[in-house]
């Protein structure tokens, strides 16, 4: 339902999908700070993705800021663009952090069961472990990052110098753990032929679906 | 009964990590292997365990093949990494305990079952339902343990299982591994520090470059480990009567 609306260029769907997500953060109870915080690096590539539009868009210039090189439909496609596109990482931000990987896991296992040759149970283990291990990855990072900066690592001006020594040691961290968790896995007995066990939906889960319906109709008769 | 011939493995970049290990590991018996860091000692029990294969030599495992037979082999010996981390994959506690039952396909109600058992054995009711990373280190090595408990392992292979833990982790694993000899499994425990468990263990295997230098009742080889690198436990430099880590 979201993703109809926010294919939508219009103002007023946008808005609502705005006013949803923020609701949506409200009742979830995550902490607002730290979503922002998360959300600051996304930001700048949205803002560059900003002023590429407004910059390279054709058209006729702003008539407020005639002295810059900005069109109109510039400036109305880098809003929309960098709008929708906040929008979509909002809600997969807001998914993420609320959805428990075990959930993530079954969800696939479900949708790769009819489709065979593809070992679903492993493709499954492999998203929720991924989304395990990214924090302990992050940690990792500013363990990397700290015992860079204790040798003066950061007084370095060049940044490719800086990222290979931080990504090097890093990535071959990665590479040992994902070693140890793969030996952990096969000591343990880890199976791709077991037969699939799903847990029974709860029916509060269902509800929504009712909605679809009635919403789908909305939308159907603001497009007419 | 454990019986390794002749064992020996290479790793891709060339080190001969083993070198021809001969030893025989009798039902309940409680083995410290030990010797210093790149001796070889968590090659050897990763090849036990079946998670490796040999260049040369065998293993057995009351007669089943570690590579071979490793679904029997799974049901029979069970391993506590180092790194609790690596081992733990569940979400909350219950999750990872049941992750090892649900591999052998059992009924949920066994594993259910299993689950509240392991959960009851290694103190970590109170925390079925903890998340993971919110664990302490001494609870995530009691997590690890109890994972490899609820699949019913009659060996149980401790690599370095006193890294990263405090004076009163240490007796809580101490404790555990005890009372899981008393109960009659194998165990073998693989450390550089042989002063915290030396006490307890029924026989000492000297792993040095490699090679196995000796093996044999603590007490005989106490004075010897420090040729291999191996440092002996305090008492036995002070002359004194074997001093347990569980006494206070």
């Amino acid at each position: 339902m979201i993703t109809a609306t926010l294919l939508s260029s219009k103002f007023a769907w946008l808005t609502f999908d705005s006013i949803l997500l923020f609701g949506l953060l409200i009742l979830s109870r995550l902490p607002l700070r730290q979503f922002f915080r998360d959300f600051r690096i996304w930001a700048i590539f949205l803002f560059a993705l900003f002023l590429f539009q407004v910059f390279f868009t054709p058209g006729p210039r702003v008539s407020t800021f005639s002295w810059l090189p900005i069109s109109q439909d510039g400036l109305r496609l880098g809003i929309f663009t960098c709008w929708r596109l906040g929008l979509i990482l909002g809600y997969s931000v807001l998914f993420t952090a609320i959805t428990r990987p075990r959930e993530i896991q079954n969800t696939l296992i479900w949708i790769l069961k009819p489709l065979p040759f593809l070992p679903g149970r492993r493709i499954g283990l492999m998203v929720s472990l991924t989304l395990r291990f990214f924090s302990i990855i992050l940690d990792q990072a500013e363990e990397v990052r700290l015992a860079h900066k204790a040798r003066l690592g950061d007084q370095n001006r060049n940044p490719f110098r800086r990222a290979k020594f931080i990504a090097l040691p890093l990535l071959r961290r990665s590479f040992s753990r994902a070693e140890d968790v793969t030996l952990a896995l096969a000591a343990r007995g880890f199976r791709d032929d077991l037969p699939f066990r799903l847990p029974k939906l709860p029916v509060s889960h269902f509800l929504p679906l009712l909605g679809i319906p009635g919403f789908s109709a909305v939308i159907w008769w603001f497009h007419l | 009964m454990i019986k390794i011939k002749d064992l020996q493995h290479r790793y891709p970049d060339g080190t001969r990590a083993l070198k021809g290990i001969d030893l025989t590991i009798s039902d309940g018996e409680f083995l410290l292997l030990c010797g210093p860091n790149g001796s070889g000692k968590t090659t050897l029990i990763r090849l036990v365990s079946g998670l490796l294969n040999p260049t040369a030599g065998s293993v057995q495992i009351n007669g089943f093949d570690p590579i071979k037979n490793s679904r029997e082999v799974r049901r029979l010996v069970g391993m506590v990494f180092q790194d609790p981390d690596s081992q733990i994959v569940g979400e909350t506690v219950k999750e990872d305990i049941a992750f090892g039952p649900e591999n052998l396909g059992l009924p949920v109600k066994e594993i259910m079952e299993r689950v509240d058992w392991a959960l009851r054995v290694m103190g970590l009711k109170e925390h079925s339902e903890k998340p993971c990373y919110l664990l302490s280190g001494g609870e995530k090595r009691r997590l690890a343990i109890a994972g490899v408990l609820a699949m019913r392992p009659q060996v149980i292979l401790f690599d370095e299982p006193f890294s990263f833990l405090d004076y009163p982790g240490i007796q809580e694993v101490l404790k555990h591994m005890v009372n899981l000899h008393r109960e009659g499994h194998t165990l073998v425990v693989t450390t550089h520090d042989v002063e915290k468990v030396i006490a307890h263990v029924d026989r000492t295997a000297i792993i040095h470059e490699g090679e196995l230098k000796m093996a044999g009742p603590p007490e005989e080889l106490m004075m010897k480990l420090s040729q291999f690198g191996v440092r002996p436990p305090c008492y036995a430099l002070l002359g004194r009567e074997r001093v347990s880590w569980l006494s206070d």
